[in-house]
């Protein structure tokens, strides 16, 4: 490719930001080779590290078996739901991973040569039968070989970039973010926009800067230029000059620093100068995060997404046994904290091919309304969550997403009281204190919260949601974005309708959408007197450092001041004044730590 | 250790799907499953060993499960061939 303004500095390209951060690091374009391999032996030491590679590449290709645009494709094709449904018992065979490891110790040959010849002989076997109905689906083989093959080199490579590597490439795929994280790397910058959003949730997840739609990037970056990716600017800078780089330098020595402080706050409690505790839970999309949990001191898990499973068992059936793993590392993992499991909730953004059939995705086919349609993938997921929460009593809450009516969550009720009186006729053990509830995110249930009180056990406000219904405002919109605000007092107002049934019915109410990780907002939230929120594990500090500068009445002060805005400017001034102060509160609080 | 003879009974045989429902169920238990057919035997908690078997309709199979859980174990997955492993979990 020809390279244009090769050897200008300080050059700048617009994108969109996914994940907001900003990080310099030197430029490695990334591209996807063909399978190349090599035969030769190893020296004998390197070989528990070709095993090791075995294992991280049948893990990541097994999380994101199928992406989701594969999954609304396939959706009514029984074939591909077949192999689909056999991938992950391929991948995990326990045969295949005992050959793999023989061929690797026996022949002193590469994870992928030992991948390759094992694939191979259960090939050459099913071959052999010369039975069509088998023969038929060898390609599905060859096809994971190649990806396990893939993702084994794909380590080698990226593993060869070093610790500075900023990812530059057309586009990512979860698999490869996970690859990126796992080694370090710094940032991704993509020239394709529209990701499926799997992957940004992922480098988000794992806080990982990321930069989409950043299109002639390509053109002008070369392999080891120095790069900076700015996630607050939107921007990328390509070779920077001395005073550019000096200047982000500065900015990103100051991020370090306040990250430090932050470490302070990790190990201290939730709460208010006052005392007043404010639960700051997780939000889990992925086994991978598990670990945030214990590293941040989440209190528990506040929403366990179930989404990124469905993914990977294909089309509209979810695999029992793989949602019974994902739980059972999300409860191992969370101490003696709640887990707080949220039912499938697919639709809308999260479908590409269905929005293009459903005129209004976000009023369409989601979340509770494709699992009153699909009752055996409700069912699956009610009893994958009961057979998990009675090895682990007292500590389950199980969250229904889209709830628009009563009868929806009624209905939802009954399958689970039905089941956990089957599993407990066959001898399983359940948990009879499982907690049930309801996401408030459609404005009617806001509206009627208190009809809802008296049948579920505890509220969970999804921010996002409840203000784009509220402010019939679509979220990805980017012609309306400033429209998007989910301070807004109407948003605001049915939060604290929802709190204030939650006191009168004794039922807690928490938050986790992406606003209560924002210092601001969890302030404001914590206010109107919310006393759980959830949120990316790696936010959580920064909350807390917030919570524990003020009092219970200063907090509720500022929610006072915000509900009390008209406008968008008078919001925006309340919001700056705000920081002001809290920069100076932060100032004070960094000089007391380094005077210690 | 138990044994017991069952026959494939779904017209399309041991293919991808039925052989992916007995490893499910299979590894649900704690108790080592084998598969024996020809003079074979191979692991019932491997997807590839069973798909080897190529195992037709009227295939006999025997399975031996040997474990603290065997009888359980055995029961399930007997009746997964019984019923000609249907659709449903169950």
């Amino acid at each position: 490719m020809q390279k244009e303004n090769a050897y200008k500095t300080n050059i700048k390209r617009n994108g969109i930001t996914a994940v907001s951060g900003l990080v310099m690091g030197v430029a490695r374009i990334y591209t996807r080779g063909n399978i190349n391999i090599n035969p030769d032996p190893i020296d004998e030491v390197r070989l528990p590290d070709e095993k090791k590679k075995f294992i991280q590449a049948r893990k990541t290709v097994g999380m994101t078996m199928e992406r989701l645009s594969d999954f609304a494709d396939s959706r009514n094709d029984s074939d591909t739901r077949d192999i689909m449904d056999a991938q992950y018992e391929i991948l995990n065979d326990p045969e295949l991973e005992a050959m793999v490891y023989r061929l690797i110790d026996e022949k002193s040959i590469r994870a992928e040569k030992a991948i390759y010849d094992a694939f191979q002989h259960y090939i050459d076997l099913i071959k052999a039968t010369d039975k069509s109905f088998l023969v038929s689906r060898l390609s599905d083989l060859r096809d994971m070989r190649d990806r396990l093959i893939q993702n084994v080199q794909q380590l080698a490579v990226i593993a060869s970039f070093g610790k500075d590597a900023v990812m530059v490439t057309d586009d990512v795929s979860p698999i490869e973010v996970i690859t990126f994280a796992r080694n370090g790397v710094k940032g991704i910058i993509c020239t394709a926009g529209g990701l499926t959003s799997h992957a940004s949730i992922i480098a988000n997840a794992m806080g990982i800067p990321m930069i989409i739609d950043a299109k002639s990037v390509l053109r002008t970056v070369q392999d080891g230029d120095t790069i900076i990716l700015d996630g607050y600017g939107q921007n990328v800078i390509i070779r920077p000059d001395d005073e550019a780089s000096s200047s982000y330098t500065r900015v990103i020595k100051r991020q370090k620093e306040e990250d430090k402080f932050l470490r302070h706050v990790i190990g201290k409690p939730a709460e208010t100068l006052c005392g007043t505790k404010i639960e700051l839970q997780a939000n889990i999309d992925f086994e991978d995060e598990v670990l945030n949990i214990e590293k941040y001191r989440a209190e528990g898990i506040g929403l366990l997404r179930t989404d990124a499973l469905l993914m990977n068992a294909g089309p509209l059936t979810m695999d029992r046994s793989r949602q019974e793993h994902f739980c059972q590392t999300a409860y191992a993992g969370s101490g003696s904290g709640t887990v707080t499991v949220r039912l499938l909730d697919v639709g809308g953004d999260k479908l590409l091919n269905i929005k293009s059939k459903e005129a209004n995705p976000f009023l369409g086919w989601r979340g509770v309304r494709i699992l009153l349609d699909r009752r055996e993938l409700l069912q699956s997921q009610l009893e994958s969550i009961c057979r998990v929460a009675g090895r682990y009593p007292g500590r389950t809450r199980i969250l229904v997403p889209m709830i628009s009516s009563l009868d929806e969550f009624l209905e939802v009720k009954k399958e689970f009281e039905d089941l956990q009186q089957t599993l407990e006729k066959r001898g399983v053990p359940v948990d009879r204190n499982i907690k049930l509830g309801i996401m408030v995110e459609v404005p009617s249930v806001a509206l009627q919260i208190r009809k809802f009180a008296p049948y579920v056990d505890f509220f969970s406000i999804g921010t996002n949601d409840l203000t784009q219904y509220t402010l019939a405002v679509d979220r990805g919109n980017n012609l309306i974005s400033s429209l998007y605000q989910p301070l807004h007092p109407a948003v605001l107002t049915f939060i604290s309708m929802t709190i204030q049934a939650g006191e009168e019915f004794h039922i807690p109410v928490s938050v986790c959408g992406e606003l209560a990780s924002d210092p601001y907002a969890a302030l404001i939230l914590a206010g109107l007197g919310v006393r759980e929120l959830s949120m990316t594990p790696r936010l959580i500090p920064k909350v807390k450092q917030a919570i524990r500068l003020y009092e219970i009445e200063e907090i509720r002060e500022i929610s006072k001041k915000v509900l009390e805005c008209n406008t968008r400017s008078e919001r925006e001034a309340a919001r700056k004044e705000w920081r002001r102060f809290y920069d100076e509160k932060l100032k004070e609080e960094r000089s007391k730590i380094n005077a210690l | 250790m138990i044994r017991k003879k069952v026959t494939v009974q779904n017209d399309a045989g041991i293919h991808a799907r039925p052989a992916s429902l007995i490893v499910k169920e299979a590894t649900r238990f704690e108790s080592e499953f084998h598969v024996h057919m020809y003079g074979y035997r191979i692991n019932g908690k491997s997807i590839l060993g069973l798909l080897t078997l190529a195992a037709e309709k009227g295939a006999e199979l025997e399975l031996e499960m040997d474990g603290p859980d065997e009888q359980e174990a055995m029961d399930r997955i007997t009746t997964l061939f019984k019923n000609g492993f249907s659709m449903s979990e169950e």
